[in-house]
């Protein structure tokens, strides 16, 4: 006996049921691509981090490689006038060229800055990737760093020139005069030149610090947006698995209760 | 034809005279107006650098006259030049002074010259450039656009400026020696020999000496019969150290005042300054000073003719 029944003779309709499940297989499709798209934007964000991340270090990079150039610098300076005082208080002859080897690492010095100095467009480009935050106070320390790459070897080259005359002075045995010329020249070539210095490093350290901060809070922007994105797609995804629930369920019971009504009425046993 | 020539020669006359009356009606206010617009623009350069953007006040002290304002005006267009060349940017050197008493018109032209160099470095700073002037004040006296000047540059100097030091002083004090020896020659007065001085010498002399030589320059203008406007600068002695900033002030006031002395007794050359110095000491201002005090005073007696 052939029990089964031919979906004609059940009397569901065959277009709604097809409808139905080209329904169900489009919202299992969208809630894949949901889920597909909370891992690539997870994935997204994890990238824009990373490149956050990259690009904060290259900018730190920058400022630490500049904060070196002036730390030497610095340390020569420091050289040149100590070799320098000594050699005009003992008016020792021979002590110039000791005197003229220290500057002439204190211009390579300033040589060095400047290059690292310039080498700070990596900050500018961290700061600038944000157009809607204009950080008024790091692109002001910056413009400051990047005006010595200029400045500082000009500076320098002032100071150079006043010790050389003092030096010359030094060499031919006149003392008194060698020293009016440190005293009135070449003093105050060398404090413009530490001045200078003492600004570049405080300018660095604090342009140091708010570039950190400023990477911290762009970084904390993306994953709370990347989070924010998320929340959202996972909150239709789930509505997407309501929905399939609750069509496959009322389709399951629509089945049932149609191949019950369309059964015979039992007959009685015999 | 003829017509257009008509309204051609008109219309050169009209622009011609007009401009002439323009400049003769230049004020010490036009001037200020430059001069504040140029403390705007470094107030924003202060700011840029991260200093704060106030300028220190200087008083108007003492009545001045333009030429000794123009004196000012051209070391502020000097340090300007200096801030333009640390940046990077060319420079320029300034117009030699014209052999006329100064009118404000004359101190404008350096102030405008100075205003076009100084705006040059706002991209560099990353600031806008000061375009418009500020609103005109009245009254306004030549003393008053000398404070500005002074205030300008002291502003000037937290930018990075390398202080003032005898190399600037002594450009000033060589350039009121050969004048005065010019006008010695000029006038057949023998120029006294006088020796250098060896023992070490302080801005504070230099001071005093100034101080002397002004006191000379005004006899000498006395005993020429001759008025200049104004009379010579009155100066007072700084509070505490007298620095080369001091001195160089007062060479400035006295320069004025003699290129002004020998302009009105008809010496016609044009006022020199030599190249940048180095090396030099106040040892060597003061020799410049002395030497120009010996030849003021040699001219005072020529001036007053032989004794009875």
């Amino acid at each position: 006996m052939n029990r089964s029944i031919p979906i004609g003779q059940t009397g569901i309709a065959v277009l709604p049921m097809v409808s139905a499940i080209v329904f169900l297989l489009a919202l299992a499709l969208v809630a894949f691509r949901l889920a597909a798209s909370i891992n690539a934007t997870v994935m997204d964000s994890l990238d824009e981090v990373d490149m956050e991340a990259m690009q904060a270090l290259s900018a730190t990079e920058a400022i630490v490689v500049a904060q070196g150039a002036n730390a030497e610098l610095v340390a020569t300076l420091a050289q040149v006038s100590q070799i320098h005082q000594s050699a005009l208080l003992s008016r020792d002859r021979a002590a110039v060229a000791d005197v003229r080897a220290a500057r002439a690492r204190l211009t390579a010095a300033s040589a060095t800055l400047a290059t690292s100095l310039n080498g700070l467009g990596e900050v500018r480009e961290a700061l600038e990737s944000d157009a809607e935050t204009p950080q008024p106070e790091a692109r002001r320390l910056l413009g400051f760093a990047e005006r010595g790459a200029v400045a500082v070897p000009r500076i320098v080259a002032l100071f150079v020139e006043a010790n050389n005359r003092t030096l010359e002075r030094l060499e031919m045995g006149e003392a008194d005069a060698a020293r009016a010329n440190f005293l009135f020249e070449e003093r105050a070539r060398l404090e413009a030149v530490t001045d200078r210095v003492r600004r570049q490093v405080d300018v660095l350290e604090r342009l140091a610090r708010q570039v950190s901060a400023i990477e911290a809070e762009q970084v904390n922007d993306i994953i709370a947006a990347a989070s924010e994105r998320a929340t959202v797609r996972l909150w239709i995804g789930i509505a997407a698995a309501v929905s399939i629930a609750a069509v496959a369920i009322g389709l399951a019971i629509l089945m049932v209760r149609r191949a019950r009504a369309a059964r015979p009425p039992m007959q009685a046993s015999r | 034809m003829a017509f257009r020539v008509v309204w051609t020669t008109v219309g050169l006359l009209i622009a011609y005279f007009g401009s002439g009356l323009a400049w003769a009606q230049t004020t010490p206010s036009d001037v200020l107006r430059h001069v504040e617009a140029m403390a705007q623009q470094v107030a924003l350069f202060r700011f840029a650098d991260g200093l704060d953007p106030e300028l220190p006040q200087v008083p108007a002290e003492r009545s001045r006259m333009p030429r000794h304002v123009l004196q000012q005006a051209r070391i502020v267009y000097q340090r300007i030049e200096m801030l333009r060349w640390l940046n990077g940017l060319e420079t320029d050197p300034l117009a030699p002074v014209p052999p006329l008493e100064i009118q404000p018109a004359d101190v404008l032209a350096v102030v405008e010259g100075a205003r076009d160099a100084l705006a040059e470095l706002a991209p560099i700073y990353g600031v806008p450039a000061v375009v418009n002037l500020p609103e005109r004040r009245t009254p306004v006296g030549p003393e008053n656009v000398m404070a500005a000047l002074q205030s300008l540059s002291e502003g000037m100097d937290d930018l990075g400026l390398p202080d003032i030091v005898p190399n600037d002083v002594f450009r000033i004090a060589h350039a009121m020696r050969v004048h005065a020896d010019g006008l010695a020659q000029t006038r057949g007065v023998e120029i006294p020999v006088m020796p250098d001085t060896v023992d070490e010498t302080q801005p504070a002399d230099v001071f005093e000496a100034g101080l002397v030589l002004l006191n000379e320059l005004q006899r000498f203008d006395d005993a020429t019969g001759n008025h200049l406007p104004g009379g010579v600068a009155a100066v007072t002695r700084p509070q505490g150290r007298v620095d080369p900033l001091d001195v160089i002030r007062l060479l400035e006031l006295i320069l004025a005042d003699l290129y002004s002395v020998s302009v009105a007794l008809g010496d016609e050359r044009q006022l020199g300054y030599p190249a940048p110095q180095g090396g030099r000491t106040p040892a060597d201002v003061f020799d410049e000073v002395i030497r120009t005090r010996a030849i003021v005073a040699a001219l005072i007696v020529h001036a007053r003719g032989p004794a009875r």
